[in-house]
């Protein structure tokens, strides 16, 4: 029984158009959204790989990082951009220090450089894995089930199928198999395509741990068509005609996949607000600004006492003196920073926990983050390039900055660095967010696509063993 | 007849809608096999409702279905095994051919094992052209798609057929050759319940013949009573008599 | 003839859920929209008064400026509630890198950003423009799809034309009546934003010169539901069955709305290939490099050959530096004059590099742009982008902010500053007024006329289509089977 339903079904989607112009669409659009995602990650890693050729061919030594342009920091563009663009051309990716004269302790701006490139695709969106799912599947997976149940009542074949002794289980599941292959099967193949195309083309870069990445990529790219295609069938079993279940269904699907994302950052920001990055910047500034202040009070008058001749003892001993003070300053002023940087971050993570939480009642939100964090195109990676620069920051204060001894005479000051000139400049290596970090971070956002899957199928189950064929 | 079971039995079957309206009231019904029984009346005299009560598309309020002995709606599965249904605008399933749908019913009503000839002999028996039988059925005229619903009950070889307004909208070459099939089938040994409102098919086919008005049985003859008398005037009499109260 | 259809049309339209949800739809997305852009542009003004504040308080002088750097803000765009646009990518300032020298300043982005939740850029924001080009077509399409697919299904429409009715009058009555109500629907829920965000406190209209935009927004969002309702008039028109249409018409929102415009900047990337902007720049400081090792080995022969300072020690110069002997100032005034003459060809070279590095990316962006035209839908967003500020009027103009604080820092402070090498010893003088106040650079949004001449092609366009699709309707229903 379950085989001759199943065949049945089979048929009806291959005799039809359905399944040839889904195998079309996917065949057509996820290779091409491939290549394209793939050709532009070549570009950009090109432009990184040249950036930092040329940075290190000009800073050499430590006098480059004091005299001429400073500490640079680069993040490589995401590898598996092609999964999904994400945040690349928003959040940082390349730090530096201030040119010319910096004072400790330094801090690395942080900033993105990729959007100047990409400005009218930032505005249009990117043609990455991503789209092709959230927007084309999905519709695809509406159409091919709107009219699963209420489509055959409307024939009459419901009813003429139900005169036989057939249960209804039996038929909902072989609908079910049957239609989701013919969904699924043109999706996976197209996916092989795009990457045995990728591999051709010279492979992804640093194997093991992007294999594991891809695949869960498309593990929860098929999750998200599953929603929407258990979504179609429990609809479809809700309604008497087909048209008012594809109505609904385009309704569903224009709020899940556009209002609500964009609603839930919003709550966030209203529910948890965080200070923006400049008010930040300007708090800080103001406790620099204070702590300057009394710190030159006392230096200048430590110089007052200072002899003009270098080379006496109390010139030393002034010096020694002013040395000190600085120190003390300097520990004051990072302390401060460092409570303001805990307290600003603290928040951001509470209110990006938030607004996570809160989007993810809309599956394509729970399908569209995880594929950030998948293509480490995502906040993970972003925080990890975050922390690196930080640790970086210290040792290029602790080797470089730290070394910057300043004397302050009654007109004007000396200001010298005793690092050695000549050393060799503190090179940032970049080390990407281990994979575990990845998988757990999304685990909860899987879990979810499955329950969804579980509860809309539940609804299309049971509403359709109470289904009125007449 | 008489000392056989019925193989379509209504047993005081009564079925009232969510929006009050009594579609079946108190009916009683015994078709035995080897006979047709033709369920005339109005639109909305509930004779669909019947049928439907009959396939346990909707429950009843009181009283119970029978086929072949089983209470369709205590154990719905066994029951569907010993009727066919031919509804009164058959589309099936447009992109496939006539054979392909009569394969997949015949299937569906335990006919696993049967071979291409097999249902060309059916089809060729219901009248169908040849050249149909591998053509698309969405591309069928209504009498082509009636003959090919009759070939599934055929094919299912069930002991009781229920039949929704066969005939209507079918030209008088088609009706004709539909009612022939029927006769074939009678003979078998099939019940057969055909709700209709052509009278005139109705006295030509019909053993026994029932008048159903506002979801009542007001009159029950056999072929042999109405000999004698016109059904015509019987069932005009009948509805414009004065409403029954509900 | 044409009344009785078009009030029929009407009632048939109101009476249905098809208005009622329209009304729904207009009166809750709209207005959240509004207050949620508003409330965040709120926060980013607060930022960018408070910064541009405390920056005044300490670049008071030139002399101020010199010594803590320069900077030129650009304030946050008050109507972004049109559309977000570029708004969350573009820089937020430009400023000096190192000291002003006689070479003149180093002007760059700063390129941190303004997007403090990520969320906010992964998935967008309500603006006008996303409710308009997604929500609001998605309706038009529950509008069309069945308004004449539909009729023939039902029988309705051979009745109609059964009668003495010219059938381009049929069609007419359709379009007037559906997006007579679409269009009333929109104004309400636009209506209902604005006395929203006003009686909260956060009018769109506070800063001047945002009420036309505004207006002329609305009325280019009016005219881009008439031109997509004809678009849905005309597949509903070609098609046999209602269902038919709406499978065509979504596969025809999503590949004008998502994948035309996305297709066109690939296209545009892989025919015009160019480096990217931090290339440049790094090229440029390579240059830069290059031509101070030139200059320093020119002043060292300076230092080498010149009689009278050849032969003097470290010590022995400073002594006479700070005896004002004339030979030091002939020294000094010889350098000088290298300096410049370095400067000016430095600058050339890098002008240079820029120039040319704009017009590829120019080419490569109008391109992109011409290719993307093809879509009524991204016609529409280019109008929509630039009546907000958010968009690449705005970017070109911050690009020239940079060139023109460069140019205001080279004429009033570069020149006053003196950099000169003995030896070993770099030491420099400054010759600016205490005085002199610091020259400020107050970038203010781009006059409405630029914004608008940059996309009359896209209106224009967006009104042929809407004549283009409106014929084809015609044309279709003339001949459509209606049995």
């Amino acid at each position: 029984m379950m085989r001759t339903l199943f065949i049945k079904e089979v048929r009806d989607a291959l005799s039809s158009r359905r399944f040839w112009v889904i195998l079309a669409l996917c065949l057509i659009l996820i290779p091409l959204g491939v290549e394209v995602s793939l050709k532009d990650y070549q570009t950009r890693l090109q432009n990184y790989r040249e950036a930092v050729r040329i940075y290190r061919e000009e800073t050499k030594q430590v006098q480059d990082v004091l005299y001429k342009e400073g500490a640079k920091a680069f993040a490589p563009p995401a590898q598996l951009s092609f999964l999904s663009l994400g945040l690349e051309l928003v959040l940082p990716n390349v730090a530096e220090t201030p040119a010319g004269r910096a004072d400790p302790p330094v801090v690395m701006r942080l900033g993105n450089n990729e959007s100047r490139d990409n400005l009218y695709e930032f505005f249009t969106g990117p043609l990455d894995l991503v789209f092709v799912v959230a927007v084309v599947m999905s519709l695809l997976a509406v159409i091919l089930t709107y009219g699963a149940i209420s489509g055959e009542k409307e024939l009459g074949t419901l009813g003429q199928v139900l005169s036989n002794s057939v249960p209804r289980a039996k038929i909902i599941l072989a609908k079910a198999t049957a239609n989701g292959l013919v969904l699924v099967i043109p999706f996976l193949l197209s996916l092989i395509l795009s990457l045995t195309l990728v591999e051709l083309q010279g492979g992804l870069p640093s194997a093991a741990g992007a294999w594991t990445s891809i695949g869960l990529g498309a593990l929860v790219s098929v999750l998200l068509v599953g929603v929407f295609f258990n979504l179609g069938l429990f609809v479809s079993s809700l309604t008497k005609q087909a048209v008012p279940a594809l109505v609904t269904l385009l309704l569903v699907w224009v709020f899940l996949y556009g209002v609500y994302p964009r609603l839930a950052a919003a709550a966030a920001q209203i529910l948890h607000p965080v200070k923006s990055d400049a008010l930040v910047a300007l708090e800080k500034s103001q406790i620099k600004h204070d702590i300057e202040k009394a710190r030159d009070a006392e230096l200048e008058t430590v110089a007052q006492t200072m002899p003009r001749d270098f080379k006496s003892e109390a010139f030393k001993a002034g010096q020694k003196k002013q040395q000190e003070i600085h120190d003390r300053y300097q520990a004051k002023l990072e302390a401060g920073w460092k409570a303001i940087d805990r307290d600003v971050e603290a928040r951001r993570s509470t209110r990006d926990a938030l607004t996570a939480d809160i989007a993810r009642l809309s599956p394509v939100s729970s399908f569209v983050r995880p594929m950030a964090e998948l293509a480490r195109s995502g906040w993970l990676e972003s925080g990890q390039f975050r922390r690196e620069v930080r640790q970086y920051e210290e040792v290029l204060n602790r080797e470089i900055f730290d070394k910057q001894r300043i004397i302050r005479m009654p007109r004007g000051g000396m200001i010298s660095n005793e690092a050695d000139p000549k050393a060799p400049a503190p090179v940032f290596a970049y080390v990407p967010t281990p994979e575990d970090d990845v998988v757990r971070d999304i685990l909860p956002d899987v879990a979810l696509l499955i329950l969804f899957n579980l509860v809309f199928f539940a609804g299309a189950f049971v509403t359709f063993l109470r289904y009125d064929p007449r | 007849m008489t000392n056989q079971q019925p193989i379509l039995k209504a047993d005081d079957l009564s079925k009232r809608y969510e929006d009050g309206v009594l579609a079946v009231d108190h009916l009683n019904l015994n078709i035995y096999p080897g006979e047709v029984y033709c369920l005339l009346g109005a639109n909305g005299a509930g004779k669909t409702t019947t049928i439907n009560l009959f396939l346990n598309f909707i429950p009843p309020t009181t009283g119970t279905c029978y086929v072949n002995g089983i209470d369709v709606t205590k154990d719905p599965l066994e029951a569907k095994k010993y009727v066919s249904f031919v509804s009164e605008n058959v589309m099936l399933y447009g992109n496939f051919t006539a054979r392909q749908n009569l394969d997949f019913f015949a299937k569906l009503g335990g006919k696993t094992n049967l071979a291409k000839s097999d249902y060309y002999q059916v089809m060729r028996r219901v009248s169908l052209q040849e050249k149909a039988f591998e053509q698309r059925v969405k591309n069928f005229s209504k009498g082509m798609r009636q003959k090919l619903g009759i070939s599934i009950a055929v094919i299912k070889d069930a002991p009781g057929i229920l039949l929704d307004e066969p005939t209507s909208g079918l030209d008088p070459k088609a009706a004709e050759e539909f009612l022939e099939i029927l006769e074939e089938l009678k003979k078998e040994g099939k019940a057969i319940l055909m709700s209709t409102h052509d009278i005139f098919r109705a006295k030509e086919i019909g053993d026994r013949v029932g008048i159903m008005k506002e979801g009542r049985l007001v009159m029950e003859r056999t072929r042999e009573e109405l000999q004698y008398e016109d059904l015509v005037k019987i069932y005009i009499d009948y509805m414009k008599s004065e409403p029954l109260k509900i | 003839m044409f009344t009785i259809l078009y009030l029929k049309e009407l009632r048939e339209n109101v009476q249905n859920y098809r208005f009622l949800l329209a009304l729904l739809l207009c009166l809750v997305l709209i207005p959240l929209g509004f207050t949620v852009s508003q409330k965040d542009y709120t926060e980013r003004r607060k930022a960018y008064d408070q910064t541009v504040q405390d920056y005044e308080q300490s670049r008071k002088t030139a002399v101020e400026l010199w010594s803590n750097g320069g900077s030129a803000f650009r304030p946050p765009s008050p109507l972004s509630l049109i559309s977000d646009g570029v708004e969350m990518v573009l820089p937020n300032s430009v400023e000096t890198r190192g000291y002003i020298s006689d070479q003149g300043a180093q002007v760059q982005f700063n390129t941190s950003r303004r997007v403090d939740n990520p969320f906010t850029a992964l998935f967008g924001r309500l603006d006008l423009a996303f409710i308009v080009s997604t929500v609001l077509a998605v309706l038009v399409m529950i509008f069309t799809f069945n308004a004449v697919a539909g009729e023939k299904e039902r029988r309705t429409l051979a009745l109609v034309v059964a009668n003495p009715v010219p059938r381009p009058t049929v069609v007419a009555a359709k379009m007037a009546a559906g997006s007579s109500l679409l269009a009333a629907s929109f104004l309400v829920g636009t209506a209902a934003g604005l006395l929203l965000t006003i009686a909260l406190g956060l009018s769109p209209f506070s800063q001047a010169g945002t009420a036309l935009p505004f207006v002329i927004a609305v009325g280019v969002s009016l005219l881009f539901l008439l031109v997509f309702y004809n678009l849905g008039l005309l597949v509903s028109s070609a098609s046999r069955s209602s269902v038919s249409a709406m499978v065509t018409l979504l596969a025809v929102w999503v590949g004008l709305a998502m994948v035309l415009p996305k297709a066109s900047v690939i296209a545009a990337r892989l025919l015009l290939p160019v480096r990217s902007q931090q290339v440049v720049d790094l090229e440029k400081s390579q240059i830069r490099s290059q031509f101070n090792r030139e200059l320093e080995a020119t002043v060292r022969d300076l230092t080498r050959s010149m009689p009278g300072i050849k032969d003097m020690s470290m010590e022995e110069y400073f002594k006479q530096k700070n005896a004002n002997n004339p030979i030091v100032a002939a020294f000094e005034k010889a350098q000088a004059e290298r300096r410049a003459e370095f400067a000016a060809r430095l600058n050339t070279a890098l002008d240079k590099v820029d120039a040319e590095f704009e017009k590829q990316r120019g080419r490569q962006a109008a391109l992109a742009r011409n290719l993307s035209r093809l879509s009524p839908v991204s016609c529409f967003v280019h109008v929509l982008v630039e009546l907000a500020g958010t968009g690449f009027v705005e970017e070109k103009a911050w690009r020239d902010t940079r060139s023109r604080f460069k140019q205001i820092l080279d004429r009033e402070i570069a020149p006053k500053t003196g950099s000169f090498a003995f030896g070993d010893v770099t030491y420099g003088s400054m010759d600016l007024d205490s005085n002199a106040l610091a020259p400020k650079l107050l970038a203010g949004p781009v006059p409405l006329e630029s914004r608008l001449a940059a996309v009359w092609i896209d209106l224009v366009l967006l009104a042929i289509y809407g004549i283009l699709f409106f014929a084809c309707a015609h044309l279709a229903f003339l001949r459509y089977d209606v049995r």
